[in-house]
């Protein structure tokens, strides 16, 4: 045998380690995944938060949001909030999943609710001015652990517009090891890494910063196509739908493009960007809530929902003022 | 002069145009001259300078000139390094072309090797370094301290070497998985230990085409010291031009050409010529001391302009506030980038960039399955353009 065909067995030999060690990844993220993803089970568990909301009897209610829902809500004490306003037994589920907008939020009212015949009553959806705009898609591998492939036409189609997202979609789909390639960079940098997350968000929003350009040149409104396709779902199924803007500690500016859609769409806005006694401290960084905040706050949602829009939680609206009799 | 004057009117022109508005604006007399609002062609300094090297090479009679159309384009169009690099001499390339391909082992086992090593250097590393740098860089003065400005240095001197070494890493292991064989254009170069062995170390396939198609007909070091000082600050100044139309690049590129200049001086004999297998502690402390002279380059040519180079060199010189960011920023490097550094000061005491592909195989395994593990896991969440192909 010629030292070149060996040469060349010895390197299939290494070739043949790293697919074992992929094939060995592969195995260990579908077998052990799920221990060491919150996101995976907090996606597993929106199913069973879907069917649990349809055993009960009441209004139901789905509030849809990410981390300023996870860190800013506590479900019980909104809806104890709204069933003393309203008086009236009501159902509620909270689907939040961190870093996740207009886009997320569409894909899973559809594929939780809309597309297998589950229809809430009331949709309220939680964000800061910015979740509602249209945003570049950046986790094709997230929405992959939720679509069926029966929605992938639509999926490949609307939602994922560049090459990379659909590569990225289909490779997440098929790889479990891919898909928590990000999850499990984030899990590893944030032990050995020193303040890992606050650097990691001053980085990002340097990023975004350089990427919009100078401020003076952001004459662009924002657009909010993805936000009009969840608000036209909902429609399409009769489901009322309001839209929280959120506190947080710097105020920012309602671009006009959003109420305007509001309007059009036949939706309800509830501006929460102040609450009266919700202060800086209840804030553990300027945006999400501290779990203080979350508790001062979530009563006061549900008390705020039912007070501004009673008919939509089976309370009836004040009766208008009495003419007096010419 | 077809060759240049293409370079010329797609990269240079707009750039010297704007500069003779404002000299003549300065003078008090206003011009205004047309701009060329067009797309630069990608790569163009590259195959530019292949094709120069080709007109040359044939004019000296070091070449015959080419007989096929076909096989001439191919020469200029070869895909794994047309857009940015290494530049090939008409020399090498062209005979691997018309004569027929080989399929050899060893170019499985090498290109593999190069494949791998370059995506880590790319994915891994600058990639990864490069979200640092541009926070840093994006900042103003009142933002970041001088720890910051450091490790954006730092990062950035790692960030162009794997984007850019990285690159012809991979073009030279796809080029040998089709037959051919490019020439190596980085071969360890945070390890030199004088600015000459900086440049035959690091742009290789550029820092040789610059030494043979203008250095030495400038007349090299053959005509006394001064008009080797002089042929020295110009080729590098115009090597910093080649890499882009602003005064950051020309800086950059003479202040190599003045580092030159200085170790020539007072270094005298070349220290690039170190015994690489058994490096001393002099030899290191060298390295070092080289090493920190390329970055504090790498400074003035990544940045936005010069009032930020003295913006950023004011802040290392004074402001020493250890900060969050520092740390994180100086982890993230040492992460990223230590295991590959490591790897190749191993190559460079064994002096051979090939060595691990002739070390034993369950050795290149366990390297590979690291490269493997890293770039499946710790790519950044969002990927850059390689730096060079602006160039």
């Amino acid at each position: 045998m010629s030292s070149s065909t060996s040469s060349f067995r010895r390197e299939l030999k290494v070739v043949a380690v790293l697919l074992l060690l992929l094939a060995g990844m592969e195995a260990f993220f579908r077998l052990a995944g799920k221990r060491f993803s919150a996101e995976l089970r907090r996606i597993e568990a929106i199913g069973v938060q879907a069917g649990r909301m349809f055993q009960q009897e009441g209004v139901r209610t789905l509030i849809l949001g990410n981390s300023l829902t996870i860190d800013g809500i506590d479900r019980s004490l909104v809806l104890s909030g709204m069933e003393s306003a309203s008086g009236r037994r009501q159902v509620l589920e909270v689907l939040a999943l961190n870093g996740t907008a207009s886009c997320d939020w569409h894909r899973l009212l559809r594929v939780y609710f809309l597309d297998v015949g589950r229809r809430p009553h009331v949709l309220v959806i939680n964000g800061r001015v910015g979740h509602f705009r249209d945003l570049e898609y950046r986790r094709p591998d997230r929405m992959a652990a939720y679509c069926p492939p029966s929605s992938w036409p639509e999926v490949l189609r609307d939602d994922l517009r560049t090459f990379g997202q659909r590569a990225e979609f289909i490779h997440a789909f098929a790889l479990t090891s891919f898909a928590r390639r990000t999850g499990t960079r984030h899990k590893v940098l944030r032990q050995i890494v020193p303040h890992f997350r606050q650097c990691r968000q001053w980085t990002g929003n340097k990023a975004r910063k350089a990427q919009a350009g100078p401020e003076t040149e952001r004459a662009d409104e924002p657009t909010f196509s993805q936000l009009a396709k969840l608000l036209d779902a909902a429609r399409s199924h009769h489901i009322s739908v309001i839209l929280v803007v959120m506190p947080t500690v710097r105020t920012r500016t309602i671009p006009p493009g959003l109420p305007n859609l509001a309007k059009a769409k036949g939706v309800h806005v509830l501006d929460c960007r102040q609450v009266q006694d919700l202060s800086r401290e209840h804030f553990r960084d300027g945006v999400h809530m501290s779990p203080a905040g979350a508790k001062f706050f979530s009563p006061e949602l549900g008390r705020r929902l039912v007070a501004s829009f009673p008919e939509l939680f089976g309370r009836p609206a004040a009766a208008p003022p009495t003419r007096p009799a010419p | 002069m077809v060759c240049l004057a293409t370079l010329g009117t797609f990269k240079y022109y707009g750039f010297f145009a704007t500069q003779l508005v404002d000299l003549l604006g300065l003078l008090g007399l206003g011009v205004s001259l047309p701009t060329l609002r067009v797309l630069l062609p990608v790569g163009i300094s590259f195959f530019t300078f292949q094709t120069m090297s080709y007109t040359v090479d044939v004019y000296r009679g070091k070449a015959e000139r080419a007989r096929s159309l076909l096989d001439f384009a191919l020469f200029v169009a070869f895909f794994p390094q047309l857009v940015a690099g290494p530049i090939e001499r008409y020399t090498r390339l062209m005979p691997q072309i018309t004569q027929p391909r080989r399929v050899r082992p060893n170019d499985f086992t090498e290109g593999l090797y190069f494949i791998l090593a370059g995506l880590f250097a790319k994915i891994v590393i600058a990639d990864n370094m490069a979200e640092l740098v541009n926070a840093v860089f994006a900042s103003t003065g009142s933002e970041i301290a001088g720890p910051d400005c450091l490790v954006g240095m730092y990062g950035f001197a790692f960030q162009i070497y794997g984007d850019f070494a990285g690159y012809s890493s991979i073009a030279l292991g796809v080029a040998k998985w089709l037959g051919f064989d490019l020439m190596v254009n980085f071969r360890m170069p945070y390890f030199a230990t004088s600015p000459s062995d900086f440049w035959r170390r690091w742009h290789i396939s550029l820092s040789s085409w610059l030494r043979d198609y203008l250095y030495i007909p400038l007349g090299g070091n053959r005509r006394g010291r001064a008009k080797t000082l002089r042929n020295l600050f110009i080729t590098m100044g115009l090597g910093g031009l080649w890499h882009g139309a602003a005064w950051t690049f020309v800086t950059w590129g003479l202040y190599h050409g003045a580092v030159l200049c200085a170790y020539s001086i007072l270094d005298g004999r070349d220290a690039g010529k170190a015994d690489a297998r058994r490096p001393g502690w002099k030899t290191l402390v060298r390295m070092l001391v080289m090493f920190h002279i390329v970055c504090l380059g790498f400074l003035v040519f990544r940045a936005e302009s010069m009032s930020q180079v003295w913006m950023m060199l004011g802040k290392i010189a004074t402001d020493w506030r250890l900060t969050h960011f520092s740390l994180y920023a100086a982890t993230l490097i040492v992460f990223f980038v230590g295991p590959f550094m490591a790897l190749e000061f191993w190559l460079y005491r064994k002096d051979d960039v090939l060595a691990l592909v002739k070390a034993a195989w369950p050795a290149r395994a366990a390297v590979y399955g690291y490269f493997l593990l890293m770039l499946w896991f710790f790519g950044p969440e969002v990927s850059f353009e390689f730096i060079y192909f602006q160039f």
